[in-house]
């Protein structure tokens, strides 16, 4: 792993710890119900919530708390019953289904648990694919640093399934990172892999908003996970319960 | 899976279709079978005795007081004799046959329709059908030949009256498709050749055989060539001799229902296989739970069983349904079909062959489904089922067979033999088949290179879905390549066979036109044929009967004498080359050496001649100096050669009428339109016969999608997520569809192409004989309107899939579970 120096996006990266930076996303009073009738699940339950720019969130709570259905919503990946939310200025609340296709397309970056990649395209492939769907030309500089960082180098020509699951989730950080997001999104991204790899990936999330400057929202349900986070924002029953900032997330910047 | 029943649609749908085409066939051939036995009761009637002079040509009729000798025997009540002939209709240049037969006696279903009937010579009445397609109206006169008779030239033209017209009904002597005319029996007589009749009902008391007997012990019967049966027998007979010809017919149709069927079972057998690969769980779990091996192999046979007999029955309904709406639709048409009861055949066969085929089908993934290991119940659902490379086996297998039947075909085409061709195609297209799994994906590739540059990264995305499974690529494209192979085949084939046609007919006529003058031609009707618009030349020739005698060969022929002036009118002026008052040109299967001395005789004077005989030549020719010294009376004919920028059809009939009935005028042209009419007709029947094979196997890629897009939903929500569109993603299941469907049809038509080539080839050959020089034609406009309706139909064929992948919710997709 090569030490890179910071990338010169400065109204991104270093914001003074006293002025809290603008959100890369926030929701106000959002609420999401399933079902009708006696069925009825509430989700969310006006959440609102911000996600300062540069930093590296983590959503947590036990399984049903919403923190998938909030990350979701306000992903743009479905849509709320009721509230609003944004993404920097954006409001994606009643955006239409193209708009915020395209919104997805090219200003948030996704890592799911699983089922990352296509199977029928290469690493590489798979890390330019939505720069491809916009009909974007790869930026060369930044997709070798991205590769660099994340030490895919002599994988960019395998097929998915030629990769370990390690690699395959370190291919799907690298497409998230590759149209530089606003945000990226990962949901439980650790969640299929063994506790090595996994905590390779979450120190390549960490340096993603470290050294690269992006902001990462995560989902997750496990504690040491979260410690690599700079903020825990805990959800239980569809409410926020808790909002902590926390030192742990510091220590690998010092290292970077 | 019979709780998902949607997923089973379009295999349903290809076993109905496929069994509905064999039913309707069989079916169809019922209905035929019962509307010509009850048209030869009808003829037939209540006679007791039938004495019919076969119908071979030059059969002798039976003599005019035949039927009076006949009355006269004991026990003979009534005798209703018939006459029939052929003659040839004049009209706009074309020869056209008409059968002329006594005038039937009118009933409820022979009714008079216009006029009314004939009283004498010079009159005579059409058949309804007859007037309509000739355009002849009562009161008009039309001029009929009698045919060709042996030796002595056409008779002489006749010009008579229409007087009515007549709706004949099953009764009446009418049963086929021929163009029929009704006159007087005396008329007949004077167009036959040797006058009689060809047909004597006999109504009798007493036993019916000795009746028949006694009939043909008479002298009159006995000299013609006739033959006497009771009245059922006879009905019999003609039912035979009837079904002898519609027979094949029917066999060809079967032919093409099979093929359908075997196209469905393509279709059938991809479904079951996806169905198995995406029950990867289920099954799985139920060999958790105890079930064997062999459990799991009957549970998916038996949804093959249920769906094939669902799908038989209901295929057997829809053919009953189109053969009832066929009787309906026939009525009053040219070839009505009676209601009919069907044969257990036609219920039990189509049945069989459904379930049959179904089963069968499901044997392959049945026994895949076995090899689920029960742990794959635990294991997350893999994206792709990983399908067992092709092996090297399967792959040296097709290459040799492709090779074998090509070396067959090559071999038939160029021997020829029409049996060693077919068999090389149905080999080599067997080994193409199994060389689909390699074909299929590579060809996608190379013509993936389209929609990747039009559509972007959906269409480059659509390639490689439809290369990532060899086996279900290559089994949907084979069903339509199937479809299209004998499809561009039967286009190829056809064009070639009017291409070769119209190069024999040039051959066989050489000119544009040729006037038959009936008797002398008077020099002011030449003048003024010679001088109608369009005619750029005209020369008289003559022609007469000679005996030639070469040391190797000898034929009495008819020659042409050809004056210097015929090149002026020949299509190919060449043939004349070496041809002068001491040569004679001899066609190249005369068996005479060039060159070598041939004495020719005529009724006047004999000479010995040299023989130039040209490679290809089919002209049998002498000078008309050398013709007028052997035979001084010769018969005369006048060549024609048109306008390049005159319309041919405009100057046939524009002749046709300046010559009156002094001259019977045929035209190449005519002559090859009405050859062309024939052969275009039968390819149409046989186009629509195919096409059901093609909407079966398009049902087929539409049925490869769906169930593709139900395998992928979780990937269609990953690039959905992505920022893939709902157009994009709809785009991308279109243009998959579409890879699929070119890649079939595009290989489907090349190989169609070779094998059309080849097999015309053998056909023309071994029909036509060694002296047929076969014209290759490819038909590049009809095959590409192949291409674009296979394509579009593809397309169609992923719109519902294709709604159904974009209304998959990222967010649910991608919920783990």
């Amino acid at each position: 792993m090569t030490t890179t120096p910071a990338p010169n996006t400065p109204d991104t990266r270093i914001t003074p710890d006293h002025i809290p930076p603008a959100p890369a996303a926030r929701t106000d009073r959002l609420t999401k119900i399933y079902g009708t009738g006696e069925a009825t699940v509430t989700a969310l339950d006006h959440v609102t919530v911000a996600f300062p720019a540069g930093r590296f969130t983590a959503i947590m709570g036990p399984s049903g708390s919403g923190k998938s259905t909030l990350m979701h919503c306000i992903a743009g990946l479905d849509t709320a019953t009721s509230g609003r939310s944004w993404i920097r200025d954006t409001e994606i609340t009643g955006l239409s289904d193209d708009k915020l296709t395209v919104l997805r397309r090219d200003h948030i970056g996704f890592v799911f648990q699983a089922f990352n990649l296509l199977p029928t395209l290469s690493a590489a492939d798979n890390i330019v694919l939505p720069l491809r769907l916009a009909r974007r030309t790869p930026d060369r500089d930044w997709f070798d640093r991205i590769v660099t960082v994340l030490g895919l180098g002599d994988r960019l020509g395998h097929l998915p399934s030629q990769l370990s699951g390690g690699q395959q989730q370190r291919v799907a950080v690298a497409r998230a990172l590759v149209t530089r997001p606003e945000v990226i999104f990962a949901d439980e991204p650790t969640g299929a892999l063994d506790s090595a790899a996994g905590a390779d990936l979450l120190s390549f999330l960490r340096r993603s908003v470290t050294e690269l400057g992006r902001t990462v929202v995560m989902v997750t349900h496990d504690e040491h996970a979260a410690s690599y986070a700079d903020r825990v924002v805990r959800l239980a029953d569809g409410r926020i319960v808790a909002e902590e900032d926390q030192a742990a997330g510091e220590a690998p910047r010092h290292v970077a | 899976m019979l709780r998902e029943p949607r997923r089973l649609i379009s295999a349903g749908i290809a076993i109905v279709l496929g069994v509905a085409f064999v039913a309707l066939t069989l079916l169809l051939g019922d209905g035929t079978r019962a509307t010509v036995r009850a048209q030869a009761a009808g003829s037939v009637g209540a006679a007791t005795a039938v004495v019919s002079v076969s119908d071979t040509r030059g059969a002798t009729p039976l003599a005019t007081d035949a039927p009076e000798e006949i009355r006269s025997l004991a026990g003979v009540s009534d005798v209703r004799p018939a006459t029939s002939t052929v003659v040839l209709q004049q009209a706009d240049g074309y020869q056209q046959a008409l059968t002329v037969s006594t005038v039937p006696p009118l009933t409820d279903a022979t009714v008079l329709s216009a006029g009314r009937l004939p009283e004498g010579p010079g009159e005579i009445v059409l058949t309804d059908r007859t007037a309509r397609v000739r355009s002849v109206a009562v009161g008009d006169r039309i001029v009929l030949t009698p045919v060709e008779q042996a030796g002595a030239g056409d008779g002489k033209p006749t010009t008579v009256t229409v007087v009515g017209t007549i709706a004949p009904g099953p009764t009446s002597h009418d049963r086929t498709n021929a163009m029929a005319a009704y006159a007087t029996d005396a008329q007949i007589f004077a167009w036959q050749e040797t006058p009689g009749y060809v047909e004597i009902m006999v109504d009798g008391t007493g036993d019916p055989s000795a009746l028949v007997t006694a009939v043909a012990a008479l002298p009159d019967v006995r000299a013609g060539q006739a033959t006497v049966r009771t009245g059922p027998d006879e009905v019999d007979h003609r039912l035979e001799e009837y079904l002898h010809g519609s027979g094949i017919l029917q066999g060809v149709l079967v032919g093409f229902a099979v093929v359908a069927l075997m196209v469905a079972a393509l279709v059938i057998t991809n479904t079951f296989a996806i169905l198995v690969a995406q029950r990867t769980r289920t099954l799985a779990l139920l060999r958790c739970v105890g079930a064997t091996r062999g459990q799991v192999f009957r549970q998916v046979v038996g949804e093959g069983l249920l769906i094939g007999a669902v799908g038989s029955v209901a295929g057997l309904v829809l053919a009953l349904g189109l053969a009832a709406l066929a009787v309906r639709l026939s009525r009053g048409s040219g070839t009505e079909i009676l209601p009919f009861t069907p044969s257990l055949t036609s219920l039990v066969v189509p049945l069989l062959l459904g379930v049959g085929i179904t089963v069968v089908a499901a044997l392959h993934p049945a026994r895949a489904a076995t090899s689920v290991a029960p742990l794959a119940a635990l294991r997350p659902i893999s994206a792709t089922p990983t399908p067992g490379g092709p092996g090297l086996i399967r792959a040296i297998a097709a290459a040799g067979l492709v090779l074998l039947g090509a070396a067959g075909l090559v071999d038939g085409a160029t021997r020829p033999s029409l049996a060693l061709g077919l068999a090389g195609g149905v080999v080599s297209f067997a080994g193409v088949l199994l060389l689909a799994i390699w074909l299929v994906p590579g060809l996608a590739r190379v013509l993936g290179m389209v929609p990747a540059r039009l559509a972007g990264a959906p269409g480059a995305l659509a390639v490689e879905n439809a290369r990532r499974n060899p086996r279900r690529a290559a089994t949907t494209a084979g069903a339509l390549l199937i479809g299209t192979t004998l499809v561009s085949l039967m286009l190829v084939g056809a064009a070639s066979g009017s291409a070769t046609m119209d190069r024999v007919l040039a051959r066989e006529v050489p000119v544009d036109a040729v006037a038959a003058p009936a008797g002398t031609l008077s020099p002011d009707t030449y003048e003024r044929m010679a001088a109608t618009p369009g005619v750029a030349a005209a020369v008289r020739v003559h022609g007469a009967d000679l005996t030639w005698t070469a040391d190797t060969a000898h034929g009495k022929d008819a020659v042409t004498g050809l004056p210097p002036q015929a090149r002026d009118v020949l299509h190919d002026p060449s043939v004349l080359a070496g041809l002068d008052d001491t040569t004679i040109l001899l066609p190249a299967d005369s068996g005479v050496p060039d060159g070598a001395p041939v004495t020719v005789a005529g009724p006047a004077e004999q000479v010995t001649l040299r023989a130039v005989v040209p490679r290809d030549g089919s002209v049998l020719a002498v000078s008309d100096t050398t013709l007028a010294e052997l035979a001084p009376d010769a018969g005369e004919q006048v060549w024609f050669r048109y306008a390049a920028d005159a319309d041919s059809a405009t100057v046939t009939q524009d002749l046709t009428r300046t010559a009156g009935s002094a001259a019977r005028i045929a035209s190449s042209d005519s002559q090859r339109d009405q050859m062309q009419s024939i052969v275009d007709t039968m390819l149409w029947v046989v186009l629509a016969m195919l096409a059901m094979a093609v909407v079966i196997a398009i049902i087929g890629i539409g049925n490869t999608l769906g169930l593709s897009v139900l395998e992928r939903t979780q990937e269609s929500g990953l690039l959905r997520a992505l920022g893939l569109t709902r157009r994009q993603l709809r785009a991308m299941i279109g243009w998959e569809a579409l890879m699929l469907a070119a890649v079939g049809t595009l290989l489907g038509v090349a190989l169609g192409i070779a094998y059309g080539v080849a097999g015309i080839h053998a056909l023309l050959a071994v029909a036509g004989g060694a002296d047929i020089t076969v014209a290759v034609a490819i038909p590049w406009a009809r095959l590409a309107a192949v291409v674009v309706l296979a394509l579009a139909a593809g397309w169609l064929a992923a719109i519902a899939p294709a709604r159904r992948a974009a209304r998959i919710s990222p967010a649910s997709a991608l919920v783990t579970e």
